[in-house]
């Protein structure tokens, strides 16, 4: 074990890392980080077209870039409060709730999101 | 002799206590006729108003113009057009028809509209004036008594110069015996004037009040048949304050004056002179004095033109020569005197008198004239030096009177040139010119540069000094060929001179170009046009870079699913409720809405949307959660 370098160490310890999450992740949670994944390639793409084309117009580049951040934003609220194991702390909300609260929020985000893209 | 000495210190006593303060120097001239009657006969070409035609008329009539007929006849027109009850109107159509040669109006209604200003409530002199002089101008017989009244109480309410003025002249239209009750103002009216500069005496209220005040001082002495209440002086006066406003332009103001001038010719009591020097000041050549009343014309009776004495500062220099009558002077007005005795150039004052055999005629007394004698200037010992940087001759030239330099010079940029001449009249005594110069004039070019010379030690000496290399940059480096000329000049001096002495090659130092600030240069040629330059767009990127990132960019939706498909979506955990499909459809909807806004639609269309399929999405949503909560529990 000794012989292994640094990048094989690395390698190995995501590597556990990946398997644990997999493993005690609950279904409804993996759905939600699969959906914030997909928001952050989305935002990524975005900012490297802006770095390359220049932010020509920089509405259009903010509206969809802060879509991305508040989407990623308001599904990272979600996962924390139907996280079963976050119940004490977000007592009195139930996750039909909060998923109702997540869909309104967006409902409102994207009106504003389509009105400053222009 | 000492009894001639007692009558000659008497008749100097006497001559003092009637000496008048000051004399007229101006008249009214055939110019001042020629310029205000094109003015009048253009009125009466051109205007259609009662009261510019009537002065138009008037003052041309005073001035003896004629007017010819077409313009008489238009006029008359109007004039016969006036309402006979309006009191104004009829009184400017009452003075245009007498002016006028056969112009008659008919004007059944005049006598009783010229009584009823007399009953006016507070009627003014002014008023009363013109309402006398139409019944005067139409023959009408008016109750003297009814205007008598309200003169005085107009004067009473109203003490002013303008009302006192107008208030003597209608005074001298009224009877004799009502008239008399009226002299006493004169002096209240005169009272009133102001002095400007001892030389002038005006009224308050403009230049026809002033004018209204003299013609009807005078009026209405002609009518009593008595001296006015005025002094020589203040006659003289008032006709110096007229005479300097003669060349006024506008109608009513213009012949006013006239009308006063007219009656300071022709009175009974005071007629001005006017005296002034109508050849050149130089007593070298005669002097010719213009002696007439204001209007220029010979003065009544016969008159003697004295000069008293020529003064050259305290001393007298001349006394008692008569000048005489200019033989080819029809109109008796020139008088000529010569070979008075200056000797010294300078400046006199030659004082003058006359003696008219009529009594009316003032202003004959403290006249004077500034006058010069003059005297002819050469220049003696002009010498023209050039010298090099360390005082060395190079060349020297002496130059005969009025004579040019034989040779030309040549001088360079480190010379001195030194030019020094004496003035002298004609007569041996030296001069002092006001003006002593050496201009440079540059033959190609035409610069001119000037230099003083200045005065030395011995009177009438002088020098001049260039030093090329202090002085070089005033040529403004312009090398070349140059004329060189002594200028004198002096008031003094009968002839001005303007010699050229010599000529000259003279190198200069350059001068460098003087650089004109951006700003500061003047540029008359056309500049380029500025056409305006509409914003451009900017710049986009190629649509084949933004074609393939918006595809990138929604790529990893494909990850999504695919992920989603990995992970298990639990389709089958949908509970089956009418509200399922509602809530899908409606927040497709929803979605929809937003594209749709994206691309035609504005925010209060999309609200007015939203509030329908949001209400349907919340209510499908809100009641399938619930659905899908108490399932779980």
């Amino acid at each position: 074990i000794v012989f292994f370098s640094l990048e094989m160490q690395l390698v190995q310890v995501l590597q556990k890392l990946f398997d644990d999450y997999v493993k005690t992740t609950s279904q409804r949670l993996k759905i939600i980080d699969a959906y914030m994944f997909y928001i952050l390639l989305t935002g990524i793409v975005q900012f490297v077209y802006c770095v390359l084309v220049g932010t020509f117009p920089f509405n259009a580049f903010l509206a969809g870039f802060i879509s991305t951040v508040a989407s990623f934003i308001l599904a990272a609220c979600l996962r924390m409060q139907v996280n079963e194991e976050n119940k004490d702390e977000f007592n009195g909300i139930s996750p039909e709730r909060a998923f109702a609260d997540f869909l309104f929020a967006h409902a409102v985000l994207h009106l504003v999101v389509v009105n400053f893209l222009g | 002799v000492i009894t001639m000495r007692v009558v000659g210190l008497i008749a100097t006593l006497i001559a003092c206590a009637t000496a008048e303060k000051i004399f007229l120097s101006s008249y009214w001239s055939a110019a001042d006729t020629k310029r205000i009657s094109e003015s009048f006969q253009n009125v009466l070409s051109s205007k259609d108003d009662l009261s510019s035609l009537h002065y138009a008329t008037s003052g041309l009539r005073l001035l003896g113009q004629k007017v010819d007929d077409a313009k008489s006849k238009r006029v008359c027109a109007l004039a016969q057009k006036v309402n006979d009850k309006d009191a104004d109107a009829l009184f400017h159509a009452a003075s245009i028809a007498g002016d006028l040669s056969s112009c008659a109006l008919t004007t059944p209604s005049a006598k009783t509209t010229v009584e009823a200003v007399a009953k006016e409530v507070d009627v003014n002199s002014e008023r009363l004036f013109d309402a006398l002089t139409t019944a005067d101008r139409l023959n009408l017989k008016i109750d003297d008594t009814s205007f008598d009244k309200a003169l005085t109480a107009a004067i009473t309410k109203d003490a002013s110069p303008k009302s006192l003025s107008n208030a003597l002249a209608a005074a001298s239209l009224l009877e004799k015996s009502i008239g008399a009750k009226y002299v006493s103002k004169i002096g209240s009216l005169v009272e009133q004037a102001d002095e400007v500069d001892g030389k002038y005496l005006q009224l308050d209220g403009g230049l026809s009040v002033t004018a209204t005040a003299v013609y009807g001082i005078f009026q209405l002495a002609h009518q009593q048949g008595k001296a006015p209440a005025i002094t020589k002086d203040q006659v003289l006066q008032f006709s110096n304050h007229l005479l300097s406003r003669r060349q006024v332009f506008a109608d009513r103001a213009a012949y006013n004056v006239i009308r006063a001038i007219g009656v300071l010719i022709n009175n009974g009591y005071f007629v001005p002179a006017s005296v002034s020097l109508e050849s050149s000041v130089d007593l070298s050549k005669s002097l010719r004095l213009h002696v007439s009343n204001l209007f220029g014309a010979a003065l009544p009776g016969a008159v003697t033109v004295r000069v008293e004495k020529l003064t050259f500062g305290e001393t007298v220099v001349d006394s008692a020569k008569t000048a005489t009558k200019v033989a080819s002077d029809s109109s008796s007005t020139l008088f000529e005197v010569s070979g008075l005795a200056a000797k010294e150039a300078g400046h006199y004052i030659l004082h003058v008198a006359l003696e008219a055999a009529d009594k009316k005629v003032i202003g004959t007394s403290s006249i004077s004239f500034p006058v010069k004698a003059t005297s002819e200037a050469t220049v003696e010992g002009l010498e023209v030096v050039v010298a090099d940087r360390d005082g060395k001759i190079q060349k020297k030239q002496s130059i005969a009177s009025f004579a040019r330099a034989p040779s030309a010079f040549t001088v360079d940029s480190s010379s001195t040139i030194g030019v020094s001449f004496t003035v002298k009249s004609k007569d041996g005594s030296a001069l002092r010119p006001h003006q002593a110069f050496v201009i440079f004039e540059h033959v190609e070019s035409g610069e001119e540069v000037v230099f003083i010379a200045d005065a030395q030690k011995t009177e009438g000496a002088y020098k001049m000094d260039v030093n090329l290399v202090k002085e070089g940059k005033d040529f403004g480096g312009h090398s070349g060929g140059y004329r060189l000329r002594l200028v004198i000049g002096d008031s003094l001096i009968r002839t001005t001179l303007n010699w050229i002495i010599a000529d000259a090659t003279i190198t200069v130092p350059a001068v460098s170009a003087e650089v004109v600030r951006k700003s500061e240069k003047v540029d008359y040629s056309v500049l380029p046009s500025i056409t305006h330059m509409f914003r451009q767009p900017e710049k986009r990127p190629p649509g084949l870079i933004s074609d393939a990132f918006t595809l990138i960019a929604l790529a990893p939706i494909l990850i999504l699913v695919f992920l989603w498909a990995r992970i298990g979506v639990n389709l089958s955990a949908m509970p089956t409720s009418i509200y399922v499909p509602i809530f899908h459809v409606g927040l497709a909807a929803l979605f929809t809405l937003y594209f749709v806004f994206w691309l035609q639609l504005n925010m209060f269309e999309t609200l007015k949307y939203m509030a329908v399929i949001g209400g349907v999405v919340f209510i499908a949503g809100h009641r399938l959660l619930r659905t899908m909560a108490e399932a779980r529990k």
